[in-house]
């Protein structure tokens, strides 16, 4: 029995194929993954299904009955739910009300909050899915607020949910959580479909997967039958290496950055709580740790905008104490931020306009304090050429660039003048594997170029591949640390919880 | 060809919302039992119908232009100076000041003296709200409006009490010297002030500023994204202080031209009220510098137009205020038309594709 069927689902947007003859076949009580790149058409496919998009040809069907979809109305009344990626709930507003929203308890003139709060109680026990009804979303974590978002599809009554990117907002521990709560939902009945570009995720959660790649079904095939790197190859329609080219040995002499005894408190609390790393020329070094364990406030104070700190932070031999950050620049260093769109672009911007931010002012983009445009531009397009970045022209917004675009519009510009030392700020978040393995390179290529780098990364697997030391972070403290010969996924593991058992070295 | 796509984009909603404001206020002339296209050709006769109403329209422009360009520059690093006013007058006083105590300079550099005077006391005014808003992040909404009540207060002030003239039956100052007045170019009764000349050369020195130089770069990427422009190295701080002071400053050349082309001399109770009208001509040309020289041609043939409505089709020049209400109005809700046209184009899209 299949809970929901696209039959030969196709969706034109003018001459682009979003999705072109899509056959998925679900069936119910399962978890269903849609995998593929950014721009594969998933997240059109799973529009249509809910009824946000009238297909081109083809057809939906539900629990074996062919639908028309005019609304997402009709697809919930029909039993299909959708948490999207970005939350659709009102900040202000309790849990309780936010779940009940459009079937409030109570008449028209009364809302029945007491009602609302027992029946979202008693909902929260049925599926074992706990939240505070009356907690603000606004106080609540992300966690909270995607089971708030799950919730309120089952109050309405839906059997098959569909999930769009749902660990992409998620702490490690809260995805755990996520997927433990689909497994769950599953053994009631319900059917889950999640979309996702993370293989590791699809291959733990799902029991099919279903591959998109440009707008086609490339194939449906059985978790249990099918690896890591077979589903790249299908995601990509080549193999893909991670970790980076080929290693060379390069001459580990200059030390390029010192962190001596670095404090920082704020509002009594300590953040930063004595770090200190050293990077040298030609070597990669990274900082593991779990989320918010002061990763963020060291590479504040490291990248020159947060300077109430203690101890000493030296870049290619100048301390950085008192230098603005354009000194910093100007002193060779180049820093690719954790947030590209918020801090490392102006989306609004042109391309041309981004490549040159904070090198503006320089010759020979600028010539006594005029922008020269001719040189800007030459710059851009020989990087949009070098770096491959797609873009409709050099002069389109940096909003309209795909994630992965957008990361290499940073990586040209804070690489170009071939900085000695190099800070990536989870430079992979959020890509996909074609992008990763792109920024992966990239970073092995400047390694080798003798350039230091620092990586800060929640990824381990990236860690471990991509670094010759790893510094462990935990509670704002160097956990321990680890030569590439003796990475220990355990012991690393161990030192991120904060347990005994790292080697200091 | 997408350059013009652009600019028709640009200007579509300005055209709008002027399309609507004479809708309305046609539709409120015939409320008032007169006829709107009568009541709008004497708008226009009233405002272009002689060399004289011509040279009055555009003479009255000046001080618009500069107010536009004043809300314009402080809009790109996304703070609003609702202060145009007050750094208006306090520029008219700064200029006064210069133009009666400097004396013995000729003409032209008397006049450079006495601009760079009332620019200078038009930024003095928006430096309070511009150290406001760098040390403690005070909106300048607030700090720009308030400091409006105490421009007026501490000129009026000093009108009544230090620098009143002696042998006036008004309170006023003294008049400023004839080498501090700007000269009008004049063919028979088609007379406009040089001012005039001074604005454009204005609205085009901050075009070329804003577009083309480091600096107007800088103001630009902090007004889109303070903490990304901050982590490129790019002053923040700097760079509101720099657009607001020139923001002032330009209110002030507002103040210093009037004073200078038309007034002579500076009343007390002086607020003409061009500094509240830059935000709404700036907000129509989308902060584009020569755009606001139209725009502020725009509202001065409202206001000069209206007079004309009034006394000759006994249309209350009111409703010209009304108009631009709705200007206002429909700049203030371009974002939500912005939405509802996007989606109705979803929604067709997904219905015919």
């Amino acid at each position: 029995m299949y809970a929901i069927e696209s039959i030969g689902i196709c969706k034109y947007f003018g001459n682009l194929k979003a999705n072109d003859d899509i056959t998925i076949q679900i069936e119910s009580g399962t978890v269903h993954a849609i995998c593929g790149e950014n721009g594969a058409g998933k997240s059109t496919l799973m529009n249509v299904l809910y009824g946000l998009y009238r297909p081109t040809a083809g057809s939906v069907r539900i629990k074996g009955k062919d639908v028309i979809l005019n609304s997402p109305k009709d697809a919930i009344n029909l039993g299909v739910g959708m948490v999207h990626q970005h939350f659709m709930l009102i900040n202000n507003l309790t849990v309780a009300e936010n779940i009940v929203l459009g079937q409030e308890t109570g008449t028209p003139l009364y809302f029945d909050r007491k009602q609302a709060i027992k029946n979202v109680e008693e909902l929260c026990e049925q599926y074992n899915l706990m939240v505070d009804p009356t907690a603000k979303i606004e106080d609540i974590t992300v966690g909270m607020q995607q089971r708030v978002e799950i919730l309120k599809a089952l109050y309405r009554g839906v059997d098959i949910l569909i999930l769009d990117e749902p660990t992409a907002v998620l702490a490690p521990s809260e995805i755990t959580e996520l997927f433990e709560n689909i497994k769950m939902l599953v053994s009631t009945g319900k059917t889950v479909i999640i979309i996702t570009h993370k293989l590791d995720e699809v291959l733990e959660i799902s029991d099919k997967i279903s591959v998109l790649r440009l707008g086609k079904l490339i194939g449906t095939v059985d978790t249990k039958s099918v690896t890591e790197s077979e589903l790249t190859k299908m995601m990509i329609g080549r193999e893909v290496l991670l970790g980076g080219s080929e290693r060379l040995d390069t001459k580990k002499e200059t030390e390029v950055f010192l962190a001596k005894d670095v404090k920082l408190s704020r509002d009594g609390r300590k953040l930063l709580n004595g770090v200190n790393i050293t990077v040298k020329s030609g070597e990669i070094v990274g900082i593991a740790g779990v989320d918010g364990n002061g990763q963020s406030e060291f590479i504040e104070v490291i990248s020159g905008s947060e300077k109430k700190y203690d101890g000493e932070v030296i870049i290619n031999n100048k301390n950085i104490k008192s230098m603005s950050i354009r000194e910093m620049k100007e002193n060779s260093m180049g820093f690719i931020p954790e947030d590209r769109q918020q801090e490392g672009l102006v989306l609004d911007f042109p391309v041309n306009y981004n490549l040159v931010l904070g090198k503006h002012y320089l010759p020979p983009f600028a010539k006594s304090h005029f922008l020269n445009f001719e040189e800007i531009n030459k710059f851009s397009e020989k990087n949009v050429k070098d770096f491959d970045i797609r873009v409709p022209s050099i002069d389109a917004p940096a909003s309209t660039l795909s994630g992965g675009n957008q990361q290499k519009v940073i990586l040209a510009r804070e690489t170009a003048d071939d900085p000695k030392f190099v800070i990536a700020a989870q430079p992979t978040r959020g890509l996909d594997v074609g992008a990763i393995e792109y920024v992966h390179n990239f970073l092995v290529e400047s390694r080798n170029n003798n350039q230091g780098i620092l990586l800060i990364s929640f990824e381990l697997d990236e860690l471990l591949s991509l670094c010759d030391r790893i510094y462990v972070m935990h509670k704002g403290e160097i956990a321990g640390h680890q030569n590439k010969e003796d990475f220990d996924l355990d012991t690393i593991g161990k030192m991120m919880l904060g347990l005994k058992g790292g080697l200091d070295g | 060809m997408d350059k013009v796509k652009k600019l028709i984009n640009d200007i579509k909603t300005p055209l709008l919302s002027i399309f609507f404001s004479f809708l309305v206020g046609a539709t409120l002339i015939i409320f008032s039992g007169k006829n709107p296209i009568e009541a709008y050709a004497a708008l226009f006769r009233g405002a272009f119908g002689s060399p004289a109403a011509l040279s009055q329209t555009l003479n009255k422009s000046i001080s618009l232009i500069f107010t536009g360009l004043a809300v314009s520059i402080a809009y790109q690093c996304k703070s609003l100076n609702i202060g145009g006013e007050g750094q208006l007058v306090f520029g008219a006083f700064g200029a006064s000041l210069a133009g009666i105590f400097i004396k013995g300079l000729p003409a032209v550099i008397h006049i450079i003296v006495v601009l760079a005077v009332g620019f200078a006391f038009g930024a003095i005014w928006a430096l309070i709200p511009a150290i406001l808003k760098i040390k403690k992040d005070v909106n300048t909404v607030i700090s720009t409006i308030m400091m409006n009540y105490v421009s007026f207060s501490v000129v009026s002030f000093m009108i009544n009490t230090f620098f009143k003239a002696s042998k006036s039956d008004f309170v006023t100052m003294e008049q400023v010297l004839d080498t501090a007045r700007l000269p009008y170019i004049q063919f028979s009764t088609f007379r406009i002030n040089s001012g005039l000349v001074l604005a454009i050369i204005a609205a085009i020195v901050l075009y070329i500023f804003l577009n083309k130089t480091v600096s107007g770069y800088e103001i630009n990427a902090v007004g889109l994204n303070p903490v990304s422009s901050n982590i490129s190295g790019i002053n923040y701080k700097k760079n509101v202080l720099i657009s607001l002071l020139i923001s002032g400053g330009l209110a002030g050349l507002a103040g210093a031209t009037d004073l200078m082309g038309s007034m002579g001399k500076l009343y007390d109770g002086y607020n003409p009220g061009y500094g509240f009208d830059g935000i709404p001509i700036a907000l129509l040309a989308k902060g584009n510098p020569i755009v606001i020289i139209f725009t502020s041609l725009l509202f001065s043939v409202l206001r000069v137009g209206s007079i004309t409505m009034q006394t000759s089709v006994g249309v209350s020049r009111t409703i010209v205020d009304a108009m631009q209400g709705v200007i206002i109005l429909f700049i203030a809700a371009e974002y939500i038309i912005v939405l509802v046209v996007e989606a109705i184009k979803k929604k067709k899209a997904g219905d015919k594709l």
